[in-house]
């Protein structure tokens, strides 16, 4: 730390004031992947115990934003804890952002401002309210180009850290221009805030994983939406108390209000399990689930309820030993949807597992809820690269999360319209009304084209008239007098879509067909 | 049946200490001392696909047949894995255009060790080989004797990347101390890196294996997790009468069954225990949700192919346990292992390497009613280890 401490107290000579074209945050690449893994661009808290000091830290609860150009001795700092860190300027487009921010004046003032408007050219720091999502990064900036070589191999032993999202550029000078400013600022007195992250990373789980399960029917796609729309009415979630639910939980930050007996205890694990990833305590979120059960509030519960909980607990714990039960066995003891997505919650450990699971007594409903279990086990961040290669999904999904901190925290920030929800093929090109239009025929035949499915068929439109059918040594051959246009291959819409639910498509068909339909790739 | 397969870590998965081994530089000679868990067999993996990748040469070196076929099958890309000794005995004969000298067979067995000396002493007559060695990879480096080491820069190898555990040595005096090891790659002891924390085990499992530590003060234990709900997985020792050993089977194929990808080891003091517990897993019928798990078993004698690449059950004897890693193990029976008054350090040792390949559960068979010398040994604290 240096021990400048006058340096906020006048104008540098190598600081030149300009308006302010981009916003740019000091850290090292370590960090930086953390962050592009939570998809949050977030305080030393969501790092669990991986964090490396970097300007993050400087003033808890806010992120110290550089106008235009950063301090030399951020980057020091930000590399100083271990010898293989590399220095990272990461540039971010704040046009849609707008809220109550503080500033650090030229003259070493803090200043309670509103962003953008009063944020005017005295500012040399900003703290903006963590997080801020990641799509908000407009690139990332490197020393030079060993040190994006490093990071790019880096990145590549963990299944996600994707690079290839965001802009590299090389700028050796942008790491060494305000040369005397000192990291951080002395005598600075801004208070903590504090930053709720894991309902938010639970959140972004959910709203990732039902969108990779949407293929499995209606009440997947409709629970997805309600992921991503929270304040979303839905009549298909009607007879679903505990999926509809999710809307208030994720509105309310993890509280639920006048919610039934079921929804309490199911989104009371929920709330649970997604806490556990940021305690201290290392207890599993299985043992933290099952403690709930057993240890579930006479004040919240009733008897009955309790009595409920306490029995699927001995289940629970029988099925992790030597039970002599197979899970069929266990469903058929069990037909509640959250029993036995706590079934599955306890014997399937990650995303992955659960996504390969099937079992003919499952109902979608169950498998909805044990997603949602198995989201706030992992969060966003447990998420694999393959799972987050949804078109669209990054950036709907760390949009969102960022606004659910916001809203939970208070902090009056606003992020801007969100990205439009993703979508899937199938809800792409399910007909609105009771046929495919134009545009989505097209896009179904360009599938069972290329995947060759057995799905097409041509109708030729005649008018009335006399036809003669001729057999040749070639074959049969339908002659017809004058000129006919209208000649229409097309897929049968109720094969197409049958087949299209019990088929995973992804890379260059899937982008087509989104070029087709004219949506987000 | 469902595949198992080697995955890459997520960002959130390594700690900062693995990230200082993963970020040693691909030169050079590093030796990271870790005990079970601290995630040295994922660095090695990770070093040989990035060494792959970068297109260097290297070879990943393990202690035994079957640690050579799991690392194999687990990792997706080409992994150039050798066992030591076939590895060793290759490039004598590349070299020296001979077989490598061994020592007369002792003890009754037709086994013979590699004859150190006499290989010390060709290795001494030839100039040592300055281009074109592979980086070595080697897992459970604690393993091979330190008279290897010495070979091997006497040969002129210079890039090192050794991962050893000292407290999982099974046969003691055949394998080398971190000491030694420093020597044979002029390290200093600043130079090693120290993995302190347990990564694999789940907590009880942690606890169960911190019993059974000797206490070598070169190779610390790995520190635990910190946990304050009591979990639900407590290891068990699970007592049963031997006519209903039927059902017993019965069990630990619904076991199988409730995760097929899950790879259950069955741990046996010996050959008999072994083999009645593969066939008493083979000729068991019960009904099932899936296919009747792959059961497998192996001795080194047999050589039969394993696969680790899917879940199951694989019966083996304790002393083949080493490195490998389950999702959950039993040790059976119990009662069998020798545990005198003599042999208490070295059962203690076993034990401990055995506990420490699950990744989640560990349950303990005991025949009711018989003898069982391991008692002496087996925590009585119930929040350790429970007994039903």
């Amino acid at each position: 730390m240096s021990e400048n401490n006058d340096l906020f107290n006048k104008v540098e000579p190598d600081e030149k004031f300009s308006p302010v074209k981009s916003w740019q945050m000091v850290t090292n690449h370590s960090n930086l992947f953390y962050m592009i893994a939570a998809g949050m661009i977030m305080p030393p808290e969501g790092f669990g115990k991986k964090y490396y000091l970097d300007t993050v830290s400087a003033f808890p609860g806010y992120l110290s934003l550089f106008p235009n150009n950063v301090s030399q001795a951020a980057v020091n700092i930000s590399v100083s804890e271990k010898e293989h860190l590399v220095p990272c300027i990461v540039s971010l487009e704040l046009a849609n952002l707008s809220g109550p921010v503080k500033i650090i004046t030229q003259q070493g003032e803090v200043k309670d401002v509103t962003f953008p408007d009063e944020v005017d050219s005295s500012c040399q720091l900003m703290l903006v309210p963590a997080p801020l999502p990641m799509n908000y990064v407009s690139s990332i900036n490197y020393r030079s180009r060993e040190d994006k070589l490093r990071c790019e191999k880096d990145a590549a032993d963990f299944n996600n850290v994707d690079l290839s999202a965001y802009t590299a550029k090389t700028t050796a000078g942008a790491f060494t221009k305000l040369k005397n400013r000192v990291w951080p600022p002395q005598n600075i007195d801004v208070p903590p805030i504090s930053i709720p992250l894991a309902v938010p990373m639970a959140a972004g789980a959910i709203m990732g994983l039902l969108l990779n399960m949407n293929t499995r029917g209606d009440l997947s796609i409709a629970a997805g939406t309600l992921a991503f729309g929270p304040e979303s009415s839905l009549p298909e979630l009607a007879s679903y108390p505990v999926i509809a639910a999710m809307g208030d939980w994720l509105q309310k930050g993890g509280d639920i209000e006048n919610a039934d007996v079921s929804q309490k205890l199911f989104w009371g694990i929920v709330s649970r399990v997604a806490a556990s990833k940021y305690s201290v305590d290392q207890s599993s979120a299985v043992d933290v689930a099952i403690d709930y059960l057993e240890t579930m509030s006479s004040v919240y519960f009733d008897e009955k309820t309790r009595g409920y909980g306490e029995r699927l607990a001995v289940d629970l714990k029988g099925i992790l030993g030597l039970a002599d039960s197979t899970i069929s066995e266990i469903f058929e003891r069990h037909p509640k949807p959250v029993s036995r997505a706590m079934t599955l919650f306890v014997l399937r450990e990650s995303i992955e597992d659960l996504l390969e699971f099937t079992n003919p007594q499952l109902t979608e409903a169950d498998y909805i809820l044990a997603a949602i279990l198995f989201s706030a086990r992992e969060g966003w961040i447990g998420l694999s690269k393959e799972l987050r290669e949804f078109p669209g999904l990054n950036a709907a999904v760390t949009h969102r999360m960022a606004d659910i901190a916001h809203r939970i925290a208070e902090s009056k920030i606003e992020l801007g319209q969100p990205p439009v929800r993703p979508q899937s093929l199938l809800e792409l090109l399910s007909p609105e009304t009771s046929s495919m239009s134009k545009i989505q025929k097209e896009a179904a035949l360009y599938i069972a084209r290329e995947l060759k499915w057995e799905c097409i068929q041509t109708r030729i439109n005649l008018g009335k008239g006399d036809y003669h059918l001729g057999v040749t040594t070639a074959g049969i051959q339908l002659t017809l007098d004058g000129d006919v246009k209208a000649v229409i291959t097309e897929v049968l819409e109720q094969e197409f879509m049958s087949k299209l639910c019990n088929t995973e498509i992804t890379g260059k068909v899937d982008r087509r067909v989104r070029e087709i339909l004219k949506v987000a790739k | 049946m469902t595949k198992r397969r080697f995955q890459l870590p997520g960002i959130q998965d390594l700690s900062k200490e693995q990230e200082d081994v993963r970020a040693l530089p691909m030169e050079g000679q590093h030796l990271i001392v870790g005990g079970p868990g601290t995630g040295k067999s994922i660095l090695a993996l990770l070093r040989a696909r990035r060494l792959a990748q970068e297109g260097a040469q290297y070879v990943f070196l393990v202690y035994n047949h079957l640690l050579n076929e799991s690392s194999k099958q687990l990792l997706d890309e080409d992994l150039i894995s050798k066992q030591w000794q076939s590895w060793f005995m290759g490039l004598y004969r590349d070299i020296f255009k001979k077989s490598v000298p061994k020592l007369p067979p002792t003890g009754g067995s037709s086994w013979q060790d590699i004859d150190w000396g006499s290989v010390l002493e060709s290795i001494s007559t030839i100039e040592p080989e300055l281009a074109d060695l592979p980086t070595l990879v080697i897992d459970e480096g604690q393993d091979m004797p330190p008279e290897f080491y010495q070979a091997l820069v006497n040969m002129g190898f210079e890039n090192f990347f050794v991962m050893a555990d000292q407290n999982q040595q099974i046969q003691e005096g055949l394998n080398s101390t971190r000491r030694d090891i420093e020597t044979a790659l002029a390290l200093e002891t600043d130079d090693v890196i120290e993995l302190k924390n347990n990564y694999r085990n789940k907590h009880p499992v942690a606890r169960l294996a911190r019993e059974f530590y000797t206490g070598d003060p070169a190779s610390p234990p790995p520190a635990l997790p910190t946990a304050t709900i009591r979990s639900v997985k407590i290891p068990l020792c699970y007592e049963y009468d031997i006519e209903q050993i039927g059902r017993l089977m019965g069990s630990l194929l619904k076991m199988a069954d409730r995760d097929p990808s899950k790879l259950i080891g069955i741990f046996t003091y010996n050959n008999e225990d072994r083999m009645q517990y593969y066939n008493g897993l083979l000729n068991c019928n019960v009904r099932l949700d899936n296919q009747k798990p792959i059961v497998r078993t192996f001795s080194n004698s047999e050589k039969n192919a394993i696969s680790f690449d899917e879940g199951g059950i694989l019966v083996i004897n304790a002393q083949a346990c080493k490195g490998l890693e389950f999702d959950t193990v039993f040790i059976a029976d119990v009662n069998h292992f020798n545990c005198s008054d003599h042999n208490k350090d070295n059962a203690r040792r076993l034990f401990y390497v055995m506990i420490a390949r699950a990744i989640d559960r560990v349950i303990l068979l005991k025949q009711r009613g018989m003898h069982c010398p391991a008692d002496s040994i087996l925590p009585v604290d119930a929040s350790i280890l429970e007994r039903k």
